[in-house]
């Protein structure tokens, strides 16, 4: 990796350091994009980035395990009217608190909802919340970070300095200044999430570019006068493919984390739907009384997360680009 | 290497200098008075390092000031550290009586324009100067102060002469709204006969300030909007049985003993409030013995755990609130321009069910706005009846057979228990065919949507400033917050009638035009969905004595009464 | 390199004054009337609309803009609305508990951190690194706030190991910062493992093997100088964070710092306090920034030469 740096630093005269590698990102909360170098990494050049994603789990158990649990997670959640043994909106204040039984599993909130449905169907917003803003601001950092990399000069600093200030800017303060603004909700969270992400994107990928300039495909599509954004689209998009599917799974056990911290300020999902941040939040003064409703969706978070983190790095071990140079 | 290790021990010299000006600074909480050494009792080590005898309770976040100009919420600095002319408090019977306090008697003119008071002679202030007549002038007239932009001038503003000091057109009240007759003696003189006036005095926004310790603090605020009087313990001064004497930002505030109260000094050395904003915090230090009072509004799950338990089962302090829970009606939105359909909205939620299952009992179901012990309460008219094919009939009958949609505003800063009480309501609802939808906002934003007269359904409850029935439906209905609140409540000859009950000189007639008054508005146009009437639940510690809850039952109490029992 | 650090300053500039703007834009567009705010329950009309206009808050945007502006200057904040002291005050009180904070947590995430990377490395691909990075991976997955909450309970409550809240003392401070620096330090300990394996492929370190040195002393003497290169950057930077104020861990433990001054300011629409904390906080994430690209290039020769 310090090679590579080699080639990254005369085009960054004004902003040398946060090169590739490591973990710009201020919040501490966010997981940290690093490269990690692993020294078996061999792969062919030429192979393809699909066929490299599936070979990851032919060795990698752990990974595999990951993959498996995050399926099973996405599937129990989409498929929530199939699993959920019951409504988890319907109240019964005669089995307010009820402790676990066979009837509910996981026992009843204090209104008498089945906590474990509730689960099913709050697993829906943690996941959506995990996903697509994450995929939202993935798109928007690539192509701010492409146009910055291979464009340069003053577009490259203008967004630059804005990806400087939105990475300063605290993200919860924002999320609550987009929820006041223009209420709380689904929508609130994905634009504040997205928002805030992009620029770390948009950094490590502008750095990817810098170095890929230099490659002799692209000066050479340079010389025979294909136009910009071609080779923008044509031949650099794809060789950052593999940094941003790195960046992707550790972005999204990050904003699942975020989900959980804004519904602890209130501006999370929205009543009678949950997620399981509020759930955790909403039923932490029952720890004493009946602490499997306020376990429960706490230990879903972090086996989610943990796995989508394991997963991220057997992706990276097996992907990443820099490990290509060795 | 030898650099890098440079570098680290220049990084650690930066943080640790970091720290030393962090504890250096005199901002830093640092265990006051009692110095290192932890005071104990009965096994306790006291963490907050203050000495035993001291009452230590919790405030949820920072008192917004000791300044009766600067909050209209935060009492419990003035409550404990000022005095106001009358007091208000429950008697022997139950029944909340105005009694002398500062002053000690006072003829009211037959007009009911002129309240003539008799101070006593004995009070001191803090900074050891006698409360006199024109202290009381000077309360008036810096509360009226336009360069002071105090928010409570809605309890002086029917002194006669008031709105000109308030438009910056004369300085002073005196000789027009308060004419002083001697050191202690004064006329108080109304614009009109406000009926309520002597029971508003007993208001903490009438806590009475110091002249020269008032412009002292705004002198060394740099103006009377920035002044230090409510802030700084240096500047604070007050009349009462507390002094304010340390104020650690973010931490704690901590109350000393006066020793010269004219009531006779307090057996406690002070009161620790200690600021913690999680309620589940403050019930596992009340459970370490760490505080001495909870109140267990910041924790309603926590009831039915003290009940049960044995060690304070009969240190449950009960008082019950003087005021009512209820769900707004914003008569103008569909389909609630319909009184049946206000009707069957108010007879859709069993309130009875919801009392036992969310509030462990700790409620009375409500029939009227106006609550038990406030003149022209009616217990005749009997709690609203939980009849859910009877709201269906009403419903059918106004036509919406098969229910509606409706809106339920929830503010983002609501409590776990408040949200789950709206979800239970929502269930009740649903179950008569109005499907709620709960929206969030977060409060400020709901405030301004509030004022607007276009909010939806809200609720929230009133707790009375004073103990008159004028405090409860004028304040609802009257032309100034019918539309702020989103009522939009269309009976004009109501709230003509509620204008024109303000000034009714025979108190007799005025509690049956109120009892009149609450049957129409709240029972016949149903234009509120009364709830319940809270019981506030304390718990305290067995050393706790005396402890008399505030009359109206506010989260704030006076503690003058309270003592504590300590070990050998 | 003097050169290289002036430039970067220089360039820092432009951001602190666009983000004075923009924060100041930002909150202009929040709805809700302090005042109101401040009133509660009270809703007298007359008072309200009074009271904005005393304090000011009719006046055009490029007045309290202007206002704002010319006051920072001066070092003047202006006043909290709600808690009505001076905005100077209200920070400076609440900082040193986010420093204390910070610092203790970042103690808490280099002393597990740097070490569980160093050997996981050594150990590479057995059963102990597994487990340390294992542990290290649970701590960046762990919901701050669920895990605040249970040690709170366990520890502080059930077995009265430690103080339930409050920050007086270091005891107090121990929980919050093993939350907060379990976080970081699973961040730290996987770059300086995966840092220090680079480093390993370098010749120089096969040139150290072949003299015969033990693996753990060629690591120690000829690795960890160069691998630690990207993670003090790192601490760098995780310590601006932490110093920006942990909202969560803040408002679970009771500490009064700047995380909560921004939360509380934003929901009561004190618009001084809030202008001023967040541009605080954030000037404290880019000076961060800033030191460690400083440091960054300091350390790494080849940035040096240039």
């Amino acid at each position: 990796m310090f090679g590579k740096r080699k080639l990254a630093a005369p085009a960054v005269t004004t902003n040398p350091a946060p090169a590739e590698g490591i973990d710009w990102i201020p919040e501490g909360a966010l997981t940290p994009i690093h490269v990690e170098e692993s020294a078996e990494a061999e792969i062919a050049p030429y192979q393809n980035t699909w066929e490299k994603f599936w070979s990851i789990f032919k060795h990698n158990k752990v990974a595999l395990v990951s993959l498996i649990i995050i399926i099973l997670y996405i599937v129990i959640c989409v498929g929530a009217p199939l699993f959920a043994p019951y409504d988890p909106v319907e109240t019964n204040l005669a089995n307010g608190l009820a402790l676990p039984s066979k009837e509910h599993l996981l026992g009843c909130d204090k209104l008498g909802r089945d906590v474990l449905s509730r689960m099913i169907y709050g697993g829906r917003i943690s996941l959506m919340i995990g996903l697509f803003p994450t995929l939202v601001s993935m798109t928007l950092g690539a192509v701010l970070g492409i146009t910055a990399g291979f464009v340069g000069g003053k577009v490259d600093q203008i967004i630059m300095r804005i990806a400087d200030i939105c990475m300063a800017f605290p993200s919860l303060l924002l999320a609550m200044v987009v929820s006041y603004t223009i209420g709380p909700g689904f929508l609130t969270i994905f634009l504040a999430l997205s928002f805030v992400n992009w620029a770390g994107t948009a950094r490590v990928v502008r750095s990817e570019v810098l170095s890929l300039r230099e490659k002799e495909y692209v000066e050479a599509a340079t010389s025979i006068g294909v136009k910009k954004w071609v080779i923008m689209l044509r031949h650099i998009l794809p060789n950052c493919m593999p940094t941003l599917i790195v960046m992707l799974t550790n972005h999204i056990p990050g904003n699942i984390l975020t989900e959980s911290s804004l519904s602890f300020l209130g501006i999370g999902a929205q009543p009678p739907m949950t997620s399981w941040g509020l759930m955790v939040y909403q039923t932490k003064s029952y720890l004493d009384r009946n602490p499997t409703i306020t376990l429960a969706p706490g230990i879903a978070i972090l086996i989610l997360v943990v796995a989508f983190n394991f997963l991220g790095d057997a992706v990276r071990d097996k992907l990443d680009p820099r490990l290509q140079e060795q | 290497m030898k650099k890098l290790l440079a570098i680290l021990l220049a990084l650690a010299m930066v943080f640790s200098m970091a720290a030393c000006t962090s504890g250096g600074g005199g901002t830093e909480p640092a265990p006051a008075d009692g110095g290192d050494e932890p005071a104990t009792t009965g096994g306790v080590v006291y963490e907050d390092g203050f000495p035993e005898n001291v009452l230590r309770i919790t405030y949820q976040a920072e008192p917004e000031s000791a300044d009766p100009a600067c909050t209209t919420a935060d009492y419990i600095l003035m409550m404990n550290c000022m005095d106001t002319l009358v007091r208000t408090e429950t008697n022997a019977a139950g029944e909340n009586e105005t009694v002398p306090s500062v002053a000690d008697s006072w003829e009211v003119s037959e007009d009911g324009l002129t309240y003539s008071f008799h101070l006593r002679d004995d009070v001191k202030f803090h900074n050891g100067e006698g409360l006199t007549s024109d202290d009381v002038l000077y309360t008036v007239d810096r509360m009226l102060d336009p360069d002071r932009a105090a928010v409570n001038t809605s309890w002086m503003d029917m002194i006669k002469g008031a709105q000109a000091v308030l438009d910056g057109e004369a300085e002073s009240v005196e000789g027009v709204g308060i004419i002083i007759k001697g050191d202690y003696d004064f006329d108080i003189v109304l614009e009109s006969a406000y009926a309520p006036f002597l029971p508003c005095l007993s208001t903490p926004a009438w806590s009475l300030c110091n002249r020269e310790a008032g412009e002292a603090a705004d002198e060394a605020g740099g103006g009377a909007m920035t002044s230090l009087y409510g802030s700084d313990p240096e500047y604070f001064c007050g009349s009462g049985p507390f002094m304010l004497d340390e104020w650690v930002l973010n931490d704690h505030v901590f109350l000393k003993t006066n020793p010269d109260y004219w009531r006779g000094a307090n057996k406690m050395e002070g009161i620790l409030i200690r600021i913690i904003p999680d309620p589940q915090t403050e019930k596992m230090l009340f459970d370490a013995g760490q505080l001495d009072i909870f109140d267990l509004d910041h924790a309603l799950d926590q009831i039915p755990v003290y009940r049960d338990d044995p060690a304070y089962a009969n240190n449950l302090n009960v008082k019950t609130v003087l005021g009512t829970s209820y769900l707004s009606i914003n008569s103008a939105i569909e389909p609630f321009t319909d009184a049946r359909v206000r009707k069957a909205f108010q007879l859709a939620i069993d309130r009875q069910t919801l009392i036992d299952t969310q509030y462990y009992g700790a409620a009375t179901p409500a029939g009227t706005f106006l609550a038990p012990g406030v003149p022209g309460y009616n217990p005749d008219l009997g709690p609203i009846p939980y009849d859910p094919e009877e709201a269906k009939r009403l419903l059918a009958e106004a036509g919406y057979p098969d229910g509606f949609e409706m809106e339920i505003v929830q503010t983002t800063d609501s409590s776990t228990s408040d949200i789950e009480v709206n979800d239970a309501i929502s269930a009740y609802l649903e179950e008569v065919g109005i499907h709620v939808n709960i929206k969030q906002m977060d409060s400020a934003s709901w405030y301004d949507l509030r004022a607007t007269g276009g909010s939806p359904t809200y609720r929230t409850s009133w707790t009375a400033d004073f103990n008159d029935p004028d405090n409860f439906l004028y304040q609802m209905y009257g032309s100034s917050s019918n539309k702020r609140r989103s009522w939009n409540y269309q009976n004009q000859d109501a709230i003509d009638r509620l204008e024109a009950a303000r000034y009714m000189v025979d108190p007799e007639a005025r509690e049956a035009e109120y009892a009149a008054l609450d049957e129409l508005i709240t029972r016949e146009d149903a234009a509120m969905c009364v709830l319940w009437h809270k019981q506030k639940i304390r718990v305290l510690q067995s050393r706790v004595k005396g402890f008399v809850p505030m009359w109206a039952g506010y989260g704030d109490s006076g503690y003058y009464e309270t003592s504590l029992e300590l070990g050998e | 390199m003097v050169k290289y650090i002036v430039n970067r300053i220089l360039v820092t500039i432009p951001i602190i004054i666009a983000i004075i703007l923009i924060v100041f834009l930002l909150l202009q567009v929040l709805p809700g009337n302090p005042i109101q705010v401040m009133m509660k329950e009270k809703v007298n009309q007359a008072v309200i609309d009074r009271v904005t206009e005393q304090m000011g808050l009719n006046d055009p945007l490029m007045v309290r803009f202007g206002r704002y502006l010319w006051g920072m200057l001066h070092g003047d904040l202006g006043h909290s609305y709600k808690l009505k002291r001076p905005v100077t005050q209200l920070i400076m009180t609440a900082f040193p508990n986010t420093v204390k904070l910070a610092i203790t947590s970042a103690l808490v995430a280099w002393i597990i951190g740097i070490p569980t990377g160093i050997i996981s490395a050594i150990k590479k691909d057995t059963l102990l690194d597994r487990t340390l990075m294992g542990f290290s991976l649970v701590g960046i997955s762990l919901p701050v706030f669920w895990a605040a909450m249970l040690l709170q309970y366990i520890l502080g409550y059930k077995l009265k190991l430690l103080p339930i809240s409050g920050y007086s003392t270091i005891r107090h401070m121990i929980m919050p910062a093993i939350v907060l620096g379990w976080a970081s330090s699973g961040s730290i300990a996987r770059l300086t493992r995966s840092s220090l394996l680079g480093v390993m492929k370098n010749d120089y370190i096969r040139t150290a093997r072949a003299k015969g040195l033990v693996e753990s002393a060629v690591v120690l003497r000829h690795g960890l100088k160069n691998s630690m290169i990207p993670v003090v950057t790192m601490m760098a930077m995780q310590f601006a964070s932490l110093l920006s104020g942990a909202v969560i861990t803040e408002s679970v433990f009771g500490i009064g710092g700047i995380g909560q001054l921004m939360v509380s300011a934003i929901s009561q629409r004190d618009m001084p306090l809030l202008q001023s904390s967040v541009v605080f906080s954030t000037m404290i994430i880019i000076i961060g920034n800033l030191v460690a690209d400083i440091l960054y290039s300091f350390l790494d020769p080849k940035i040096r030469t240039q």
